[in-house]
């Protein structure tokens, strides 16, 4: 009679594997499948660095984070390294920015000048001696460039971009 | 389960069915865009061990993709623009590619299409990365592509770089 009244217990493995309650299992995955596709969709974007233009920074192939909620409450900032998507974000550039809105950018003798002022870039291990006439910044304008300048400037991908294209600030 | 929720589910089987058979056998403007990228994108890529029958096949794929006055300017970084007009051109210019480059694999990302509104024409914004045996980086590139309709396909009638960073 004892034996009749015993419920059956569900055997280890199955316990392991699915928990004591399959249907609050399947409802706790259907949450978290769902908190990592929006949180690394929308808030961290993971991207694997691809390329040498970031050196010594970032090297090639480092995975990393993309903030993309770092500018909803102040505009980016100099010296932010920042993604900015090309028709989407599947492929993005990873760039520092050097200029901000209305001002004036030149390169001289490998040196950034800020509004004709020599710009202080610490990040900057490489020398070089990479030459460009000032240009002017629109009022939703950023100028882009990536910290290794050892390499040829035509071979560089560099300049200025709409605020709208910046995805987020990179995290580490 | 009761009859109803089977029907039910049922119904949504035969619904779900009839509109993917639907989309695959009428597909839309997009749909035959989509395509005839993705085929443009296979026919310029090739790799290090193809015969030259096949490159003469896959050249000529993509020029059949494109308009008679094709108009292709590229500018990428690192390069010197180039500049190219008419399928002839066009062909010769993957001729050249596959015997200078040891490989090259081209994939278009992110595309996002804008029909006309007589929908007979559509530009088509996308990222292409192309990896080649040549080089060890990448290249990336936006491009923005004109298609033309022309009879009942959808053939490429101009493409141009896009300056996502103007310098």
């Amino acid at each position: 009679m004892e034996a009749e009244m015993e419920t059956e217990r569900p055997s280890w493995l199955r316990t392991i594997l699915i928990g004591r309650r399959p249907e609050r299992t399947l409802v706790r995955i259907a949450i978290l499948v769902v908190t990592c596709f929006v949180f690394f969709r929308f808030v961290f974007l993971p991207i694997r660095v691809e390329g040498a233009s970031m050196a010594p920074t970032y090297k090639d192939r480092r995975v990393n984070f993309v903030n993309r909620l770092a500018y909803l409450f102040h505009e980016p900032q100099r010296g932010d390294v920042v993604a900015i998507r090309l028709s989407g974000i599947s492929v993005m550039y990873m760039k520092r920015i050097i200029g901000l809105p209305g001002e004036t950018i030149a390169f001289h003798d490998g040196r950034v000048y800020i509004n004709g002022q020599p710009l202080a870039e610490p990040y900057v291990k490489f020398p070089s001696s990479w030459e460009h006439e000032a240009q002017r910044l629109g009022p939703t304008e950023y100028y882009f460039v990536g910290d290794n300048r050892s390499m040829p400037q035509a071979d560089h991908t560099q300049g200025k971009a709409d605020q709208e294209r910046i995805v987020g600030k990179v995290l580490l | 389960m009761k009859g109803w929720a089977v029907r039910l589910i049922l119904a949504a089987v035969v619904v779900a069915l009839g509109i993917w058979a639907w989309k695959a056998f009428f597909p839309g403007p997009e749909k035959a865009i989509q395509k005839n990228l993705a085929q443009f994108a296979k026919a310029v890529s090739f790799s290090s061990s193809e015969g030259n029958l096949t490159r003469v096949a896959d050249s000529q794929k993509a020029v059949s993709l494109c308009t008679t006055n094709v108009e292709i300017s590229v500018d990428a970084t690192g390069y010197p623009p180039q500049s190219l007009s008419g399928g002839a051109e066009l062909f010769q210019a993957l001729m050249l590619a596959r015997s200078r480059l040891g490989s090259l694999e081209v994939v278009f990302l992110d595309l996002s299409i804008s029909l006309a509104p007589n929908k007979e024409s559509a530009v088509v914004g996308l990222t292409a990365r192309g990896r080649s045996a040549a080089e060890r980086d990448m290249q990336v590139m936006e491009l923005k592509f004109t298609m033309r309709k022309v009879g009942n396909q959808w053939l490429i009638r101009k493409i141009e770089t896009v300056k996502t960073l103007s310098y």
